[in-house]
């Protein structure tokens, strides 16, 4: 899921940038007018980067690739605009640490897994409030299965769209369906588990979801 | 909120310390075998990129492929370069989105390796574990300070 370096071109590589820095600017800003007291979700987005950090760490041989969780659902419900900042955060000391990722690439594996973990939020907010210990596990079961997929396929879309001339363009085009298709347990895995955090967090502390934009 | 954190906390050391050692980026070392290049190249949970696209580029002209071709079934590849072109070369390795590039130079004789790593298990988890003492104590000091306030 990670892009390392030198697989993109230049161009996309900062194109991703600029993408980045405007949406870090947008949650940074409306997590500001949502909190008066920012330092209780500082501390709450600290341990879910911790947790986004450590979860790529946990690899799932799925051929032609290894797998991975992501998380970017839970970190949506959980962190909310604040989800996509810490994911910047947690994918730097990926690539910084371990070269997991890159760092010219950053901008646009910020984008494809922050940019899914927003878009996972957006559906779990739209099951209605209320709808019991079912709905809130149906939400956050979508919300974790669509975090995978987005980003999965908006990873796949780019390297599709990138592929250099000088490969040949038919081996790696089935080799990244391939792995976007080998996302897919990851995905129902991360539905479920999702939805079961998700359930929980309603019944014992429900100001950790965030349910409102 | 002190009590989930510390719980998250140990969840996430026990976590760090349990997982494997390797994730799934790319590793690419090469070295000399005779007058050839040999480039060995596996996700860096030791699982070999076999079938990978590899595209070797010479310094004289490095964005014009010199020589392309695939990996063997345990990730291998080699190569003669000339000499007389290019003491500098860079190779790449790549198979479905993943890959890494490695930058060769012929007047060194040593076993190299590109980005990937080359990190012992320990060193791996020492640094993963540092890196989530970081987070967690960030939490822990917003925490604290939003109490004494």
């Amino acid at each position: 899921m990670h892009i390392p370096d030198g697989m993109l071109p230049g161009e996309v590589c900062l194109a991703g940038f600029a993408g980045t820095a405007a949406l870090t600017w947008i949650s940074v800003k409306q997590a500001e007018k949502k909190y008066r007291d920012t330092s209780r979700v500082i501390s709450r987005a600290s341990v879910m980067a911790a947790a986004f950090f450590v979860a790529s760490w946990i690899h799932i041989p799925l051929p032609p690739v290894s797998v991975h969780p992501i998380l970017a659902g839970l970190m949506g419900i959980v962190l909310g605009w604040l989800s996509f900042p810490a994911i910047l955060v947690a994918l730097f000391f990926q690539a910084a640490m371990f070269g997991h990722g890159g760092f010219t690439t950053l901008g646009v594996n910020s984008l494809t897994m922050g940019g899914s973990a927003l878009l996972a939020w957006g559906i779990f907010r739209a099951f209605p409030r209320g709808s019991g210990d079912k709905g809130v596990l149906q939400a956050g079961f979508l919300a974790g299965f669509a975090g995978v997929m987005l980003a999965a396929a908006a990873t796949s879309a780019i390297l599709l769209l990138t592929i250099p001339s000088y490969v040949d363009p038919s081996i790696e085009r089935a080799g990244i369906l391939a792995m976007a298709g080998s996302h897919i347990p990851v995905a129902l895995a991360e539905g479920v588990f999702t939805g079961l955090v998700a359930r929980l967090l309603m019944r014992l502390n429900p100001g950790m979801l965030e349910q409102s934009g | 909120m002190r009590s989930p954190i510390a719980s998250i906390t140990l969840f996430l050391v026990l976590l760090t310390g349990a997982s494997p050692a390797g994730a799934h980026g790319a590793r690419v070392i090469w070295e000399f075998r005779g007058d050839s290049v040999f480039v060995s190249a596996a996700f860096d949970d030791g699982m070999p990129m076999d079938s990978a696209q590899v595209t070797v580029f010479s310094g004289a002209a490095p964005s014009e492929p010199w020589l392309t071709g695939f990996t063997d079934d345990r990730g291998g590849f080699a190569f003669l370069p000339d000499r007389s072109e290019s003491s500098n070369w860079d190779v790449q390795v790549r198979k479905a989105g993943h890959g890494d590039i490695v930058h060769l130079s012929l007047e060194s004789d040593t076993v190299n390796s590109g980005s990937g790593g080359g990190l012992s298990a320990l060193q791996t988890v020492l640094m993963s574990a540092c890196v989530v003492w970081g987070f967690i104590g960030t939490a822990f000091f917003f925490a604290s300070r939003r109490k004494r306030v």
